[in-house]
């Protein structure tokens, strides 16, 4: 835990959302939104030539196999994410960010240059019954079942914001997506989704 | 919306791509020993042809990899995508595409 003079993490969406009920309110809310923050963050670019040393090295410490496609692998409290060729987003749940981009450098820095993006980067998750049609009126990938399958990503435009967009595992019955976008695009970025969520209802948490 | 395959992501809308013109342009060897007028060839001289056209393309808002596509000037539609250094695919008309 931080010291007393030390800056505390704060949300980019603190000063522009309210915890709970959004938009309409009768029956039960088609989006909902949660905020990932107890997450470190971090990005991967294999050096020249490194990235089959790089992913023999990954699978023999994780376990987990890097994709070559725009694929999300995860096991435990660990994820690697797809960018472009070469290019993967790290993701552990509950650590803390430098010491996540340290502990990766020491392991790896002689085969990818990697960077902390821990406080780069606001992600949440949304999931819910009508969170397509929400997602549709700013995305331009399909993103039905048969096309944008579970563990498929996408870094892609959403209400012309650049986004990455992966499509995780249902919660409960419904769909459930994350989606990143640059700190500095957050409160933009908010404002798409309180405006498309409006007509479904969106619960806030 | 125009839909361009994009050789590392798939399928995405046209404006997440720019164009960067011509493409299989090399850059001579040795610029030094050109004249002035093989150099202006290189730098600026380009076809502009009316049907099937290699054109590099930059997945700016995706994977943001430059990759080539053939393009049919009269109808813009993308006949084939390739990888950069990827040779030109074997496509001269747009009957061959089909
Ligand atoms: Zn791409």
């Amino acid at each position: 835990m931080a010291d007393a003079a030390s800056p505390q993490a704060r949300s980019a969406l603190a000063d522009v959302w309210h915890h709970g009920r959004q938009g309409r309110t009768d029956g039960m809310a088609g989006v909902r939104v949660v905020e990932r923050s107890d997450v470190a963050v971090a990005s991967i670019a294999a050096r020249k030539g490194q990235a089959a040393a790089l992913a023999t090295k990954i699978e023999a410490r994780t376990g987990l196999v890097l994709p070559v496609t725009p694929r999300l692998v995860a096991a435990d409290h660990l994820s690697f994410t797809w960018t472009a060729p070469g290019q993967w987003v790290a993701m552990a749940d509950g650590e803390e960010g430098m010491a996540f981009a340290d502990e990766l450098v020491a392991d790896l820095g002689s085969l990818a240059a990697i960077t902390d993006q821990t406080d780069g980067r606001t992600i949440l998750r949304l999931s819910g019954t009508h969170v397509r049609e929400m997602l549709a009126k700013g995305c331009m990938l399909d993103l039905h079942d048969t096309v944008f399958k579970v563990g498929d990503t996408a870094v892609t435009p959403i209400a012309l914001i650049t986004a990455q967009i992966t499509r995780l595992g249902d919660e409960g019955s419904v769909a459930a997506f994350e989606l990143a976008v640059m700190r500095s695009f957050t409160q933009s970025f908010w404002h798409f989704i309180e405006v498309s969520s409006a007509e479904f209802g969106l619960d806030v948490s | 919306m125009l839909l361009i395959e994009c050789p590392h992501c798939g399928p995405r809308a046209e404006i997440e791509f720019r164009c960067g013109g011509e493409a299989h342009i090399a850059r001579p060897a040795d610029p030094s020993a050109l004249d002035d007028n093989a150099w202006a060839e290189f730098l600026f001289y380009r076809s502009s042809p009316k049907g099937v056209h290699a054109e590099r393309w930059n997945h700016a808002h995706g994977c943001q990899r430059w990759f080539n596509a053939l393009r049919d000037t009269m109808s813009d539609r993308i006949l084939a995508t390739y990888p950069a250094g990827a040779a030109r695919p074997n496509i001269t008309t747009i009957e061959a595409a089909r």
